[in-house]
């Protein structure tokens, strides 16, 4: 099983075992929503484009499992700062700006990742 | 001055204006035609409780936004909270437009999941923006076990 890394690496990782607990949980989450949303627009028999609200919780949930397998907090990347800690929220600062640089083109892929996903389920479900 | 002072009230008023007016499609019409138990609250206080739950919710989202070290999970915390607005509305439009209370309690109870879920994401952040949210969660409990009960004296 793959271990995250202890420390933080500039575009690769970071986020520590807490950060990335948190991630998957909210993607588990996040999936549960998926569900019960799709299902309850079926049970209504809405206009298939009612299907576009799957967009939101898909995203949700894809952020947390990308970021939490990718070791990768795209928010912290987008803001410059790391978190190895114990508990969660609490964030070291990243100094170099070329490291920034990384972190941010690391979280704009996160982010386009999850979209895409989000995207993909949306149209995914108009066939469904 | 910070978007998220404009943003976050006008997304807050849209939700509430929204999920008026669908409410107003069927409040004197069917909903009155209802068979309720005799603990629920007259329209008026619902309205003036759902006002204040709207403006602790917009002032917590705006702590949360403007937390000085920034947050963690931002994109996340963001499309739990449009969610969460959305599934708002969405319970308004099952309930007192489709005139369905069975699939408006599992929106309810999506709702108040939400609720909860941004809690436990805000609450290692800022106690003060999770606690504005506590009366918003408790009342969604309250709303859906109001909800399960209309569904089933009406069934």
């Amino acid at each position: 099983m793959e271990q995250p890394a202890s420390q933080y690496i500039p575009g690769v990782c970071n986020i520590g075992p807490a950060e990335i607990r948190l991630r998957k949980r909210l993607g588990w989450w996040g999936i549960l929503i998926t569900i019960v949303v799709w299902a309850l627009l079926m049970w209504l028999q809405l206009p298939v484009a009612w299907r576009i609200i799957l967009f939101l919780p898909v995203f949700f949930s894809a952020n947390g499992f990308l970021q939490g397998f990718m070791h990768f907090c795209a928010g912290f990347g987008m803001k410059g700062v790391f978190n190895f800690g114990s508990s969660v929220g609490k964030t070291d600062t990243v100094s170099q700006a070329e490291f920034r640089a990384k972190d941010r083109r690391k979280a704009q892929q996160i982010f386009v990742y999850a979209a895409l996903i989000g995207i993909a389920v949306v149209l995914i479900s108009f066939f469904i | 001055m910070r978007i998220s002072y404009v943003l976050i009230p006008l997304v807050t008023i849209l939700v509430a204006y929204i999920g008026g007016r669908l409410t107003a499609t069927s409040v004197k019409t069917w909903y009155r035609g209802l068979r309720k138990p005799s603990w629920t609250p007259p329209g008026g206080v619902i309205g003036a409780v759902w006002t204040v739950l709207y403006i602790l919710a917009a002032i917590s989202a705006l702590i949360v936004w403007n937390l000085p070290g920034g947050i963690s999970v931002p994109f996340m915390v963001a499309s739990l909270f449009v969610l969460n607005a959305l599934l708002n509305v969405f319970w308004s439009y099952v309930f007192f437009y489709l005139h369905r209370p069975a699939p408006a309690l599992w929106v309810c109870l999506l709702l108040d999941l939400t609720i909860v879920l941004l809690i436990q994401l805000i609450s290692p952040l800022s106690l003060l923006a999770a606690w504005l949210l506590v009366p918003y969660a408790s009342w969604v409990t309250f709303a859906s076990y109001l909800n399960y009960r209309v569904w089933a004296m009406n069934r």
